[in-house]
């Protein structure tokens, strides 16, 4: 029966396939016009809120290459994860580099630079909160809760508690820094970044600015936990699979980033016009130079999907770090330069910290051993 | 984790505190259209002033204003806004206009999108 599995998930998709092509695209159709069944609608209010003003703005045709994709990626999701099951049933060698992958383990003297650089950028990253969220809070009529809001019952805070919570953020990055209860601090802090983030972005606008610290700061109270069970255990090496998973989730947004430029704008987004009609929007004065360059216009586009599409590969070959951190650096301050978008140093280049083998780098700092 | 980063990707739309990486990825064709939204007030002396997303503690401010005149909501928006503008009585009325032009010759269309006056 389980070697039936991987075949039943083959005609179980093409089967969604064909259900989508025959029934599916009909119902996208019908939710543009406002025709479609009611629980439809619910679902795309769910999923696809956005529809409500964008309706407005594109075509029928826009929304249906949309759910296209939505199907397409679904479909090619799913052969990834079917090749994948495939592989680890059939291949001992790849069940074996799969098991290695996530026990390789890590030197427990990596953890504390890692600890401390890393609740410093929370700090630094959210030190401005309290007076956005402030300033928020005088235009809470503007206020649409994100579904993680509604479903927690959540309203957006008064000043009192706003300090709070920004407070408490604080304090408990500033005990994470410092090892005091780090496991427990590390966790609070992750909720809080989440939560206040989610009031942040609940007057109709999300930024990504923070989403690899996001990511990274969900995964931090694990990895702490495994350093001290190894020190607990005398080891000098600790289950790494917290940090492995903090370096895949990178990889993965990255390749996303890239993914996303080839599935929606296709071979055209790497057209120096592409280039030029958004340097041409954002009006950057370095981006209106290079926009006057032919070789530029065509060269920088190719460079940056390169590095979007190839960061994954240090988290297979961690070498490679040399190579794409430095060219991640030159990536973002680039956006910036070019385009005005973000600035020299925003979280993403922070989270590159997860990529360097600290416990090499020699020195000892007072703070990384720092104990109550 | 690996599914909550993915999920999003294949929904094209952010699942908050999981996020959709879309920006950049449309081609820009060079004859589409730019369309701005400005927000501005006259005061009592029938003086116009136009207002920066600072002015009234909202970064979003730009896509609030698409967003409510699409849903058709630009009388409430402009309310809203009035509520929590410092310099109430000065005001003698709102208007949201909507700013169309192609990105390379700058020929503005300005249409008045949403006007809100105060009754005194």
């Amino acid at each position: 029966m389980r070697k039936g599995i991987p075949l039943l998930w083959l005609v179980a998709l093409i089967t969604l396939l064909a259900v989508y092509l025959i029934w599916g695209r009909s119902l996208a159709q019908a939710a543009v016009e406002g025709t479609a069944p009611e629980w439809f609608r619910g679902l795309v209010r769910i999923f696809y809120p956005r529809l409500a003003v964008e309706k407005h703005r594109f075509e029928a045709s826009f929304f249906l290459r949309k759910a296209d994709q939505v199907v397409l990626r679904f479909a090619l999701v799913n052969l990834v994860l079917l090749v994948g099951l495939y592989l680890y049933r059939q291949k001992s060698g790849f069940r074996e580099y799969l098991h290695h992958f996530w026990n390789r383990p890590v030197p427990a003297e990596r953890i504390p630079a890692l600890r401390v650089l890393f609740f410093a950028f929370l700090i630094f990253f959210s030190y401005e909160w309290y007076r956005d969220l402030i300033a928020l809070h005088r235009a809470v009529a503007f206020y649409k809760p994100l579904p993680l809001l509604r479903l927690l019952h959540l309203d957006f805070p008064a000043p009192w508690l706003l300090a709070v919570l920004c407070g408490l953020l604080l304090l408990s990055c500033v005990t994470a820094l410092f090892n005091l209860k780090p496991v427990l601090s590390s966790a609070v802090a992750a909720a809080l970044f989440v939560l206040l983030q989610a009031f942040l972005f609940s007057f109709e606008k999300m930024d990504h600015t923070f989403a690899l610290l996001t990511y990274a700061a969900m995964l931090m109270p694990f990895l702490l936990a495994e350093h001290r069970k190894a020190i607990r255990a005398g080891k000098t090496f600790l289950n790494g699979w917290p940090l492995w998973l903090t370096g895949l989730v990178t990889g993965i947004v990255y390749l996303q980033t890239g993914l996303e430029k080839l599935l929606i704008g296709g071979p055209e987004w790497l057209s120096p016009e592409t280039f030029r009609n958004y340097v041409y929007l954002h009006q950057a004065p370095l981006g209106l130079w290079a926009a006057r360059s032919a070789f530029l216009s065509a060269m920088l586009p190719l460079l940056a999907l390169v590095f979007e599409l190839g960061f994954i590969a240090i988290v297979f070959r961690p070498k490679l770090a040399w190579v794409f951190l430095p060219a991640g650096v030159l990536f973002h301050a680039g956006t910036y330069l070019l385009l005005g978008v973000g600035w020299y140093f925003n979280g993403w280049i922070a989270t590159y910290i997860f990529f360097i083998p600290w416990e090499r780098m020699g020195g000892k700092c007072w703070i990384l051993n720092f104990k109550f | 984790m690996l599914a909550g980063v993915t999920v999003p990707f294949v929904l094209l739309n952010d699942l908050y505190p999981f996020f959709r990486f879309g920006m950049f990825a449309e081609p820009v064709a060079r004859a589409v259209q730019t369309e701005n939204f400005l927000l501005g007030y006259t005061d009592v002396s029938g003086k116009t002033h136009f207002v920066q997303p600072a002015g009234v503690g909202l970064r979003s401010l730009p896509y609030l204003m698409r967003n409510y005149y699409y849903r058709g909501e630009a009388e409430t928006f402009l309310r809203n806004i009035h509520r929590l503008h410092p310099k109430k009585n000065q005001i003698a009325g709102w208007q949201l206009l909507r700013v169309t032009s192609p990105t390379e010759v700058y020929r503005p269309d300005t249409v008045l999108a949403g006007r809100y006056p105060i009754s005194r």
